[in-house]
């Protein structure tokens, strides 16, 4: 019984033992499995370094994994852990992948710090390029590329070599991608690379393609001949290839084509002869079926930059197809619409008509972003034609009863656009304008009149012979506006419109009220209708002086006038604006007030000498002015688009624009015209984007056009054709479409690799080449420029300094003055 | 992860299911195994995908084979405040999850398919059979996946909703009045009816009446309103919602006069993209196949 007893005793005590045993087992167990997030690895690793270095050494698998997470989070943390170096590179040759995978990061990380131990660990990649596994072999050769240990150059370059010919894809890719890796490590590789490569470019799987392409594009630029043997297949692989590689592809055969392919328009055609053009015509046409489908790819970045190869390649009357998916991605997100909407501008400055369908998607919404609405608005002011103007005016005038300012104000220059372009909604235009000019908002104000102001004095709206409304009565809208109206920029503007119509009836019967009652609110005035009263005046003083209407109307008023005058200077005088002071002094220069200025008065043929000299200058400063003015206007909203671009090409997803710029026209015109077809691009930073340009094929032996395009023709065909049947289908179907659409095409087109590039999947960018937006830049430039050297000259001729920060800061302020001036000396 | 998908700044692979196949996804199951057996099961499942079609592996088994289409019409509109449609542009996407084993290859037929323009696939759709005869053929990626997305080109507009909104200034302030109607909806419910109205940042003391649904009234720097109703049936006459506010005499700042409203209707199609016919072909066992319709908004605001 006792020993009974005790043995259920000793039994009892086992099974609490075991039980607890296995209670703390489980607790242990549940503690790690708690402590397996993440999450923990980031809150404690820097308590827990200390427990690292056994961990790393001791035997198991999952020590070893914990201490590498731990190690890593505190990379992330931004810790320095390289002390661990040691350590770590042992464990290069475990057996868990997991591990494996984070020594590799840590490998990555540290690497060029410590060298000489990294080259411990070489010898295990090398032992894993050999693995059995692609995805070792991949992961491992990746590693070793991206060591940045110039020693193990030689190294990686051989296993680079033996990996390139790997039956796994996947493999190959990472080959290819190593390769532009190790020319940024050692350029010295470079021959050796470039044979590497040459040998791969035969890639036939869709997945490493890309990679492919893009390792030859960074290695060998220059080498565009390389790429005649294998074009056919790559544009039949075009829909095949994996995504990023499609973009890759694109890049690289439209820069191909530009070297390669005449100019898809008739004056192009007709002047390298028949000939050539019908032989020429089937590749390209080839290209452009291969590239047309990838407009419907579901990636933006293969959109964006399909569509720039299309803008790039296609003759004009082609264009169209690149509307719809332009407009696609620009509705998918705000940030793809932030991008794409540069490039649509583009298309549209080029070709406005093939987006006529779509109007209706570029109306501004209410959740656009700022910068949205604003290239929105652009867009839309391309795009006014007869056919867009009804509905367009509509839309636009609902914009300026809107709540936000920078619509209302792109509102009304899509306004002033269309009453300039569209003789039938002048009328509705300026309507919808002169209801603006009362508006609260000083801007929006300023605005429309200045609207208002430039449709009047270019004609536009005699031209479109408005039947209820003649010119007085709109001059009298106009200045019964100032009793509404506060802002100062719409006021200046029209008391000059005021000036600018004096000879008028309108300014023969009311400009000295007008003169008169805003002398006796000079005071309340902002800046720049004071300096636009004291002009007035000036002007008013002047012509009654002389002959004419006005000098008619005001006899009996001469001596009012003057008094009006008189106290008008007076009170600029001690204005606290410097600008309105500096102002007074140059009209009193030219105009000398009776009484107060006696000693300018005796100097008055002097004056008057001077001002006949101003005459001359002045008067093609006009017509230097007036003719472009709607052109300056409108571009020079473009220059401001301009400008942006210019700030945003850094960002990475902008990196198509400087070389393509770069690569324009006289690459396809030179092949077209001759033998001389290498255009000599300036090579930018980025050597990769410059690939297609400078050599074509023939630079050795520059034959005539026509020998070297059969040669081209030739080995094209019978060293592609066989191979890959698809090519030829595909081919056969680019020469149906190419007899009815290519022959008679007419384009203007520009040459250039068009190229983009999402840097990350979140971003996509298009690169739609803005040789239009940089002629148009660079002309109102030089317009610009010739301006203010003009109105330099003017100034250091006469002494008189007008302001000359007025003239910068408020563009539109300035001009009248001078036209105001001129036309009064006449 | 991303070490797979970015290679020295350049983008490489961003196919969910090729990912798959090279990252093995730490799943909670997986977890749970190691940590009660002490080995890990996280072995690759190496080298899977295909060489004609990356987007699927080789062997993938399923007990039960099932299909299901999820057709998705967005309605992007603005409507002015006199109630008439500025823009009006139907897009959709058609998403599909797929539980097939094998390498099936599936055909799917649209009715009414000649209306849709501009049409993006998957890449595992072949592109030809759509040129030719219309019909969608593809071998589907495993799990969900979003098949197509397309706009229909289509002039008629039919709204499932009608919204008005109308602004009047009184002479401290504003009214705003958001009336909701239901539209042509082929007698469906319009469900999850949400109006956002931001008002003025100047606005204070707001007041707001509706007879129906529940409203939120936010007072920060972007005050707004947001009004929703959980069904509106077809046969149900017009709710109006109310809000009366008054402007604190400050600088005007930016705003929008605009209400935006997203809703849902389940069961309808605004396109009437129809799902006429999904054929199973080099594969043998049964489909289980499944199709749902709905409509929603898109960007719809209604300007007042």
């Amino acid at each position: 019984m006792a020993e009974y007893l005790s043995r259920a005793m000793a039994f009892a005590q086992d099974a609490a033992k075991l039980s607890v045993r296995l209670s703390e087992g489980l607790v242990d167990n549940a503690l790690e499995f708690g402590l397996d997030t993440p999450g923990s690895f980031y809150d404690n690793a820097e308590y827990k370094l200390g427990q690292v270095r056994t961990e790393l050494n001791s035997g198991t698998e999952k020590e070893k994994l914990t201490a590498m997470k731990r190690l890593l989070a505190c990379v992330a943390k931004g810790h320095d852990v390289s002390e661990y170096f040691a350590d770590v590179v042992k464990n290069v040759a475990t057996g868990s992948l997991e591990v494996r995978r984070l020594v590799y990061m840590y490998l990555l990380r540290y690497a060029e710090q410590e060298q000489d131990l990294a080259l411990l660990s070489v010898n295990t990649f090398q032992r894993d390029v050999a693995d059995t596994d692609a995805v070792i072999r991949a992961m491992a050769l990746r590693v070793m590329s991206s060591i940045r240990v110039p020693a193990i150059g030689t190294i990686v370059v051989l296993a680079v070599r033996r990996l390139s010919t790997d039956t796994s894809a996947h493999v190959r890719r990472t080959a290819a991608l190593a390769v532009p890796k190790l020319l940024r490590l050692d350029s010295a590789l470079r021959e050796e690379l470039e044979e590497v490569v040459s040998g791969m470019l035969g890639e036939i799987s869709p997945l490493a393609v890309g990679a492919v392409v893009r390792a030859f594009c960074e290695v060998s630029p220059q080498r565009l001949a390389c790429v005649h043997t294998h074009f056919r297949r790559w544009c039949a692989q075009l829909g095949d290839a994996d995504e990023w590689g499609q973009l890759e592809l694109v890049r690289l055969l439209t820069a191909y084509a530009r070297t390669q392919f005449a100019q898809p328009d008739p004056e192009g055609s007709s002047s390298s002869g028949q000939s050539g053009n019908v032989w020429l015509d089937p590749d390209h046409a080839l290209l452009l079926g291969a590239v047309e489908p990838l407009l419907n790819s579901r990636n933006r970045a293969v959109v964006a930059g399909a569509a720039a190869a299309v803008c790039h390649l296609a003759p004009a009357a082609q264009l169209s197809v690149v509307a719809r998916p332009l407009v696609r991605v620009m509705r998918s997100s705000h940030e793809a619409a932030h991008v794409v909407l540069a490039s649509i501008l583009l298309v549209a400055q080029r070709r406005p008509s093939v987006f006529y369908p779509h109007v209706r998607s570029f109306f501004v919404a209410a959740a656009d972003t700022p910068f949205v609405r604003r290239m929105k608005l652009h867009v839309l002011s391309e795009l006014v034609a007869p056919e867009t103007a009804p509905l367009m005016v509509r839309e636009v005038a609902a914009y300026t009863q809107g709540s936000q300012e920078d619509v209302a104000v792109g509102a009304v220059s899509v306004l002033l656009r269309c009453a300039q372009h569209v003789q039938e909604s002048t009328i509705d235009c300026l309507q919808s304008l002169l209801l603006l000019s009362s508006d609260v908002r000083a801007p929006v104000s300023a605005a429309a009149m200045r609207a208002v102001h430039i449709l009047l004095v270019d004609g536009t709206v005699r031209d479109a012979r408005p039947a209820q409304m003649t010119l007085y009565d709109m001059l009298c809208v106009v200045a019964r506006t100032l009793d509404t109206c506060k802002g100062d920029g719409a006021r200046a503007h029209v008391l000059s419109l005021v000036g600018e119509f004096a000879e008028s009836r309108f300014g023969c019967q009311h400009s000295l009220d007008v003169l008169r009652s805003s002398v006796r609110a000079f005071r309340d005035e902002g800046e720049q209708t004071r300096m636009q009263i004291l002009e007035l005046s000036t002007r008013l003083s002047l012509r009654v002086q002389g002959e004419g209407a006005l000098a008619e109307a005001l006899r009996e008023h001469t001596s009012f006038l003057s008094k009006v005058h008189a106290h008008a200077f007076t009170l600029a005088r001690y204005d606290v604006s410097f600008e309105v002071r500096d102002r007074a002094r140059s009209l009193r220069g030219l105009c000398p007030l009776p009484g107060y200025d006696d000693a300018l008065v005796e100097a008055a043929p002097h004056v008057l000498a001077i001002a006949s000299e101003l005459l001359g200058s002045a008067e093609s400063l006009v017509a230097a002015r007036v003719r472009p003015e709607p052109e300056f206007t409108l571009g020079s909203l473009s220059l401001t688009v301009g400008r942006k671009m210019r700030g945003y090409e850094p960002l990475p997803d902008w990196p198509a624009q400087p070389p393509q710029n770069v690569d324009r026209g006289p690459a396809v015109v030179a092949v077209a015209s001759g033998p001389q077809h290498i255009a000599v691009a300036g090579i930018s930073g980025r050597a990769r984007a410059d690939a297609g340009y400078a050599t074509p094929r023939s630079t050795a032996d520059d034959e005539d056009l026509d020998a070297f395009l059969d040669s081209a023709e030739d080995d094209a065909t019978v060293l592609k054709a066989p191979f890959l049947p698809p090519a030829a289908v595909v081919f056969e179907q680019a020469l149906e479409s190419s007899s009815d659409e290519y022959s008679d095409s007419d384009s203007e087109s520009e040459v250039s690799g068009s190229e983009s590039e999402g840097s990350n999947s979140g971003s996509e960018s298009s690169g739609l080449d803005s040789d239009e937006s940089g002629d148009h830049d660079k002309i109102n430039e030089t317009v610009v420029i010739k301006q203010v050297k003009e109105v330099n000259d003017i100034k250091d001729s006469e002494t008189l300094d007008a302001d000359k920060d007025g003239e910068e800061t408020s563009p539109f302020i300035g001009p009248p003055d001078f036209e105001g001036t001129s036309k009064y000396w006449q | 992860l991303l070490s797979e998908m970015v290679d020295s700044g350049q983008v490489v692979t961003t196919d969910m299911s090729v990912l798959r196949g090279l990252v093995p996804v730490p799943s909670l199951m997986g977890r749970v195994i190691e940590n009660v057996s002490g080995f890990s099961t996280n072995t690759l499942a190496s080298s899977t995908a295909s060489h004609d079609a990356p987007w699927r592996a080789r062997s993938i088994r399923h007990t039960t084979n099932e299909f299901f289409v999820d057709i998705v019409d967005r309605i992007d509109a603005i409507v002015d405040s006199s109630g008439t449609c500025v823009m009006y542009d139907v897009m959709g996407d058609i998403s599909c999850k797929s539980r097939l084993s094998g390498m099936p290859h599936l055909v799917m037929t649209l009715g009414r398919a000649r209306e849709l323009d501009d049409v993006v696939f998957h890449p595992c759709v072949v592109r030809r059979a759509w040129d030719t005869d219309r019909t969608i053929g593809f071998v589907p990626p495993d799990g969900p996946f979003k098949l197509a997305s397309y706009h229909v080109a289509q002039s008629l507009r039919s709204m499932p909703l009608r919204v008005l909104g109308e602004a009047r200034c009184t002479e401290n302030g504003m009214t705003v009045h958001v009336t909701v109607e239901p539209g042509e909806t082929g007698s469906r419910r319009v469900e999850n009816i949400r109006v956002r109205v931001p008002l003025d940042s100047r606005a204070y003391n707001i007041g707001v009446q509706c007879k129906s649904g529940t409203h939120i009234v936010t007072t920060s720097r972007h005050p707004q309103v947001e009004w929703t109703l959980d069904s509106i049936h077809a046969t149900d006459s017009l709710v109006r919602l109310v809000i009366q506010y008054s402007l604190r005499s400050a600088p005007q700042t930016d705003s929008t006069d605009a209400a935006f409203v997203t809703f849902e209707v389940p069961g309808y199609s605004v396109s009437s993209i129809k799902v006429d016919a999904l054929r199973l072909l080099r594969e043998s066992y049964k489909l289980f196949k499944g199709v749902r319709y709905s409509t929603m908004a898109g960007s719809f605001q209604v300007r007042f």
